[in-house]
Formats: structure tokens, sequence, C-alpha cells
């Protein structure tokens, strides 16, 4: 695996399409992270436990935000709205 | 329609909101095994924790497959924002006497510091694989990630397995996954502060970084967790509140945190992530990044 694809698999566990893709048969370890084995979404390729383990080679360099997690950017003004009426949660620090 | 279940979490409150109402309990259940296993691996405050059996003697360690995620994560955030938020400030917070549960050190407030350690810096610590790579007297804080990371594979697991609309708030930080016709988010660091209500769309994901609310009292000088890793000091002249909108909290928590131990460079940046995002001044003026929604009847600043 090269740098690029390491890069693309990191990003693609940061936006949770491993994991959360996986869902139905990975049970609970699916959400930790844990699973003995679990397929890339986009490759069909064997992600593993490489949701948290090539990540060591980001130490190396710093990168930008949407390589790290993705594009966030389609949000605009239409989707994310003013509110009203009884919250289902705030948000604060902690 | 929605039902709610709330408990108490980290010093916090978490709660579960999910649109299926008959789920709620096995949903619940799923979010106490999950946060189990995330507290088992990385909560700095329990030392029977697998962080807190770390080395920090330069020697690689072999740790489980969830703590190097957890692991990976933080040294993701740290590269995205440029080491602001740096999971090697641990041992300075220990030593600025955040040593325990928030609310274990504001009971015995205002004790005297000796000396505090430089933060190490991330680019020490050394990840392959599940080996970890430490160097002496690093002790790893994964707090700024791993809670909203928790709040994400909740999120993920109960929409899911029970293919419901689910909203997973832990202390804040807020992930939300399923269908769902979106969600009604107060944004209120403080009770005094003037809210302003969101709606959030489903899929999407919310968190606010206050250096507020997680303080602490030593050689009679308020204290807050959100250290400057080039001063080993909490951070100064910064923001009240960030709050970001990203598709997953972990994401969203990177942001408000980077952009608040950032201080004022970090409205440069935050508006670079294209992200929406809110920043509170201490005098109660407000900001808008992005696709933030205006907030009616208020002072607000271009940001």
């Amino acid at each position: 695996m090269n740098r690029e694809q390491q890069k693309h698999r990191i990003a693609l566990v940061r936006r949770g399409l491993v994991a959360g893709s996986l869902a139905g048969s990975l049970g609970i370890a699916g959400y930790l992270g844990t699973a003995a084995h679990a397929t890339d979404a986009s490759t069909g390729t064997d992600a593993g436990t490489t949701s948290g383990t090539t990540s060591g080679s980001t130490t190396d360099s710093t990168s930008t935000f949407g390589d790290q997690y993705g594009d966030s950017s389609p949000l605009d003004q239409s989707q994310l709205s003013a509110g009203s009426g009884t919250p289902d949660a705030t948000t604060r620090g902690s | 329609m929605s039902t709610t279940a709330a408990w108490d979490l980290w010093s916090t409150t978490a709660r579960l909101v999910v649109t299926v109402d008959d789920v709620l309990d096995d949903a619940l259940a799923l979010c106490h095994e999950v946060l189990g296993e995330v507290d088992r691996a990385a909560n700095r405050f329990d030392p029977g924790s697998e962080l807190s059996g770390l080395s920090g003697d330069g020697e690689p360690q072999p740790v489980s497959p969830l703590l190097a995620d957890l692991v990976a994560e933080a040294l993701g955030a740290a590269s995205v924002t440029g080491g602001a938020v740096d999971p090697t400030v641990g041992a300075t917070l220990v030593d600025l006497g955040y040593d325990r549960d928030i609310t274990l050190v504001r009971s015995s407030d205002d004790r005297m510091v000796a000396r505090v350690r430089q933060v190490r810096g991330w680019e020490t610590v050394h990840l392959a694989g599940t080996t970890l790579t430490m160097p002496a007297g690093v002790l790893l804080d994964l707090g700024a990630t791993a809670k909203a990371s928790a709040a994400d594979r909740c999120a993920r697991a109960v929409a899911a397995t029970f293919g419901t609309g689910v909203l997973v708030d832990l202390g804040g930080d807020i992930a939300t996954a399923g269908r769902a016709p979106g969600w009604q988010v107060r944004v209120q660091d403080l009770p005094d502060d003037v809210p302003q209500q969101i709606t959030l769309p489903t899929g999407w994901a919310i968190s606010t970084s206050s250096t507020r609310r997680r303080t602490w009292t030593t050689d009679g000088e308020q204290r807050h967790h959100l250290v400057d890793p080039r001063t080993s000091r909490p951070v100064v002249d910064t923001w009240a509140a960030v709050t970001v909108v990203a598709r997953t909290c972990l994401a969203a928590n990177t942001a408000s945190t980077g952009a608040a131990v950032m201080a004022r460079r970090g409205a440069d940046w935050l508006h670079r992530t294209g992200l929406p995002a809110r920043t509170l001044d201490h005098d109660g003026h407000v900001a808008a990044y992005g696709a933030w929604p205006s907030q009616p009847d208020r002072p607000e600043r271009a940001a």
C-alpha cells in the first residue's frame, strides 16, 4: 500500500465509511474499530484493524482538514437553519 | 416523536434520543457497552484503564486495537490543527492540577503548583499498527477526541443496529445518525448565555469547546483544560466558547478545540475549514462562520 492509498484509507475511516458500512455483520466491534476483518466500503479491500493502525503514518506531516475528515462543505444554510421548538439536546463545553 | 434517556457520564450528562420509541432500552444498553469499552481503553483518571498502564519509556509497546484507534484519532486531530489539539498535554495537565476527575479536582481547590512539565509534542508519539512508542515522561490525554469519537461510535451503532434515527449527546458532543427530520439543538455554553437554537440535519454532528466550564483553581489562579502546547499553560485571550458543525463529532470537536487553542488566529483557520461555526466572546458577542445560521435579535459581528 503506497502513501496515497494509506491516506485514502485513513480518510475513509475518519468519515466513518468503513466501520459504519459494516454495522450488520460486525456488531459492536465494528463501531469500536476493533473488528478483525472489515471491508473498505469503496474499494472492497480488506481494511481490518487498519482503522487505527496505519494512522501512525500521519505523524510525519500536517494534513488539511479535508484530507483528514473528508468533505464537510456541502452543508449550506438551506440545510443548517435556525431552529425552534423543544430542543433535543444542548451543545456546551464540557 | 422521540424518546430520551439521560445519565451521568465522565462528570457530565449524556443523553440518548431515538425516533423509534420501543428500542430505547436496547439502544441504551448498546451505548453503555460502547462507552464502557472506550472508558476502559482511554480514561486517564482510571488507574486500571489501558491508557493509564502505558509506559512512557521510549520502548515500543503493544496496545489494543481500540486504543490504537483512539490514539490514531488524537494524532490525526493534532496533525490537522497544526498541533493545537495535542494529546501529549497529559503531564502538563497533571502538573497544573487536573490529575483526577474534575469534580474531585474542584473539591481540593487551590493547591500549589510546584512545576509544570512542558508539552512534549504529538510528533514524538509513534503508532505503527498496534505498537505505540512514546518518549519518557509523556502522558497521553485523549479527552479532546475520545469523547467525541465515542459519540460518533454510539450513534452509528444504534442507527445501524436498530434502524432508528438517533442523537447521542455526551456532555455537549453531539452525533446523529439514521433517518430523522432533523434535530433541534440549543447552543448555550453557560446558563446565563443567550441561547441560539439550530436545526441540525441528521447525519451531522456538533461540538462546543469552552474555557469556562472545566475549570479549577491552583496557586490562586483559575485554570481551564485547554492547554496551549506552545506555552504549556491554559490558553489565554481566546473565545469563551467555539461551536462547530461537521460530518462527525470527532471532526467537529477537533475544529472547535483547535480553534479555541489557536485563539484569535483560529478565526482564519476556522474560515479555511469551511465548516459552519460560531464563536462566543467573553462580552457576549457572537460571530458566525460558513453556513452557520444567523441569530436574530442579538448583536453579531461578521467573522
